[in-house]
């Protein structure tokens, strides 16, 4: 070997050390803010999903978490807070939220079991709940479950953003990459490898299982907002195992899930990721997001193709996170601000009349329940005090 | 001299890796995917993908665990980009360098696969990721793991003895050509007999575990001794040890004397560390988690990604039977 090569060597080594130093997100480590581009419940469906939550520092770790509907309905955006002893493991089902938790851990709620798909992003805080911190203790998974004539299962682990230290700007927006990043940077692609969709599969030795792949791709933008949504434009290209590639390109508000061959097409046949249109029965997806980053899941079934729409089996395919963004992400975890409420108004119609005055004079007296009337105690203390009776008179009188 | 020079740079080089741990979501140049099954009740897909802009060689071989560590072989080359899959049971019938034979009838055990250069050699690019799925014939259930990657410390000096972490040795002169494999292993999934939520049935885990350090050219398998540290969902630890030597399939119900059992640690889910004893060699696993009905039937399945961490201290050796000296 020549001194140059060996000093090219060298120089080499000293890049990569650089290179080293810098933050890229991974579903592989711990970190502060973890991303679930996909949750779903749904009871007429079977669907559920299960949430698993560790910390895996030597300390508690509080945390603030935001469930973000893909329709974006701001009834259906829900906040919670979740404390988690040092070394900690949690998990619950999304559809009835903290029910088998243990004491102190925190209150979850149940997503509706009419139908909830899409994220949960849960970011460490200080123990106040709200004040996001560097810690890079948090590991999550979650499990995608089919309950009904044919169970199943299928998990993938959460997208993980350790944080830079620094901070940026108000505490509920949170900045991924760029110059005033406060978390790593989102990827600047998505890999993921599926079976493109139709593709015939003959398992077992002598092909004694005769099927046919079907994929569904879910496409979650990083950056994420409460009112809106965040939009991003992406680029998907295909690579099949003849090396050719394709491409085509989806806008995405949030959160789109779809069948593979539908994300281009209405007619899967005519899809760029059809698997006997292209003759290979894999694909190498590259997926990109232009003013938001994207993240992506995949899952894969094997369905006889005598009964294509019988419910299968999924197994997820496993995504790489690949360069970094240049481009910062935001994601808001602010909750919609509730209607102002007003003391006395029990039935919700926006006035305060006699007998609900009557009833909050009853509870305040103790010969009524708060349950009768909730609305009475403004101030969450149990009890209904004569000021929240004065300021209900004042919603009778005034309006509220 | 020569060695002197290349001792030095590989010293370079692996500072500037200190650090890095195996991986699956990187590119890698050693894949390991530690449950291959073709068999009777499961066929397995698997993909192996070049994720770089170059044509890349790629010299594999199924090791099946249950048969003396007999090994069959093939090599593919994959143009840039390319992705390719196959059924372990039926293998790949191609026109083309990618031709893959069928596992042995029965086998149950891993693949290992190492990206080459054009001579094929081993090489550390770090091009190839992979997955597999396995599918239970009977039902078509599936779960999918991502092939486990160790990558190229950037200096490899082409035999066939694969150096994984460590130091310089007399069978590494150049030191280490690959990461070193984990110092631990961590993993969240639900404890042995777990119920499933708002259902009557029950999960129980399993796990497929094979060491690092594997002589596949002999045939001549190596031990693993693994100390266990399990953290119920109050923050209550139990541990225990398990030893595997060339390969295992293991129902977390039947380890270190019940140590998983939901009637024993007490809550639903746990946080289980895993790591190699003491003068042990390091290891790699792929994990599933069994949903059982309450008669006892197997009604689904579902990979859970184990989270590596740290650099193991360990040197491990892959042998390959490729014949190169």
């Amino acid at each position: 070997m020549s001194a140059r090569r060996l000093a090219a060597a060298l120089l080499l080594g000293l890049g990569l050390a650089v290179d080293a130093a810098h933050g890229a997100v991974s579903q592989e480590a711990p970190a502060s803010l973890l991303v679930f581009p996909l949750v779903r419940v749904d009871a007429s469906a079977g669907y559920d999903t299960q949430i698993q939550l560790a910390n895996l520092g030597e300390a508690a770790q509080t945390l603030r978490c935001v469930y973000a509907p893909a329709d974006l309905d701001p009834a259906a955006r829900l906040g919670f807070h979740l404390r988690l002893a040092a070394g900690q493991p949690v998990a619950w089902a999304a559809s009835l939220g903290s029910a088998d938790l243990p004491d102190g851990v925190g209150d979850i709620p149940a997503l509706p079991a009419s139908g909830f798909t899409g994220t949960l992003r849960c970011a460490a805080t200080l123990a106040d709940g709200s004040t996001p911190t560097a810690a890079d203790v948090l590991s999550g998974s979650a499990i995608l479950l089919r309950r009904g004539e044919v169970p199943d299962a299928a998990s993938y682990p959460a997208v993980g953003f350790a944080a830079t230290g620094a901070s940026a700007d108000t505490a509920e927006v949170l900045v991924l990459g760029g110059p005033m990043a406060e978390y790593d940077a989102c990827p600047a692609e998505i890999g993921l490898q599926p079976l493109l969709d139709a593709t015939p599969l003959g398992l077992g030795a002598d092909g004694v299982l005769q099927l046919e792949s079907a994929t569904t791709i879910a496409i979650a933008t990083c950056s994420s907002t409460p009112i809106g949504g965040a939009q991003a434009s992406v680029n998907i290209s295909v690579t099949n195992e003849f090396g050719q590639t394709l491409s085509t390109a989806k806008s995405v508000r949030e959160l789109l899930v779809s069948p593979l061959s539908r994300l281009d097409t209405s007619v899967p046949r005519n899809s760029i990721f059809y698997g006997p249109t292209s003759g290979s029965p894999s694909g190498n997806l590259r997926i990109s997001g232009g003013s938001s980053g994207v993240l992506a899941l995949a899952l894969t079934s094997y369905v006889d193709p005598a009964a294509p729409t019988a419910p299968a089996h999924e197994a997820v395919v496993h995504a790489q996170p690949l360069g970094t963004r240049e481009l910062p992400d935001l994601v808001d975890l602010s909750l919609p601000t509730p209607a102002p409420s007003c003391t006395g108004d029990c039935n919700g119609d926006g006035e305060v009349t006699i007998n609900e005055l009557i009833t909050g004079v009853n509870i305040a007296l103790g010969s009524a329940p708060l349950s009768q009337c909730p609305a009475f105690d403004a101030n969450g203390d149990d009890n209904v005090a004569i000021n929240e009776l004065i300021a209900a008179v004042g919603a009778a009188l005034e309006g509220c | 001299m020569h060695r002197i020079l290349l001792s030095l740079a590989a010293l370079a080089l692996f500072a500037a890796s200190a650090g890095a741990q195996v991986s699956s979501e990187r590119g890698a140049s050693v894949l390991i995917f530690p449950k291959v099954v073709a068999d009777s009740s499961a066929d397995t897909v698997l993909q192996v993908t070049n994720l770089s802009g170059v044509r890349v060689g790629v010299f594999c071989s199924y090791v099946d665990g249950t048969d003396g560590w007999a090994a069959t072989s093939f090599t593919l080359r994959l143009e840039p980009a390319q992705p390719l899959s196959w059924s372990a049971a039926r293998g790949r019938e191609a026109g083309d360098d990618n031709s893959v034979p069928p596992a042995p009838a029965g086998m149950r055990g891993e693949l290992l696969c190492v990206e080459t250069d054009t001579a094929g050699a081993p090489a550390g690019d770090n091009r190839l990721v992979g997955q597999a799925t396995v599918a239970a014939l009977a039902d078509a259930d599936l779960f999918s793991y991502a092939a486990v990657g160790l990558q190229g410390s950037g200096f490899n000096d082409g035999d066939d003895v694969l150096c994984v972490g460590g130091d310089v040795s007399d069978s590494c002169f150049i030191g280490p050509e690959y990461d070193p494999c984990p110092a631990e292993w961590l993993i969240t999934h639900p404890a042995a007999g777990a119920g499933q939520p708002q259902g009557d049935g029950t999960v129980t885990p399993r796990v497929a575990i094979t060491p690092c350090s594997q002589n596949v050219r002999d045939a001549d398998p190596a031990t693993v001794d693994i100390d266990i540290a399990v953290t119920n969902a109050f923050g209550e630890r139990f541990t225990g040890t398990q030893s595997v030597t060339c390969w295992a399939d293991l129902s977390l119900g039947d380890v270190a004397g019940g140590l998983f059992d939901r009637a024993g640690v007490g809550s639903d889910v746990v946080q289980t560390s895993l790591k190699p004893a003491a003068g042990s060699g390091g290891f790699v696993l792929a994990v599933e988690a069994e949903y059982r009905a309450s008669g006892g039937a197997v009604q689904a399945r579902a990979g859970l990604a184990p989270l590596p961490r740290g650099a193991g201290s360990g040197a491990d050796l892959i042998v390959l039977p490729m014949g190169r000296p």
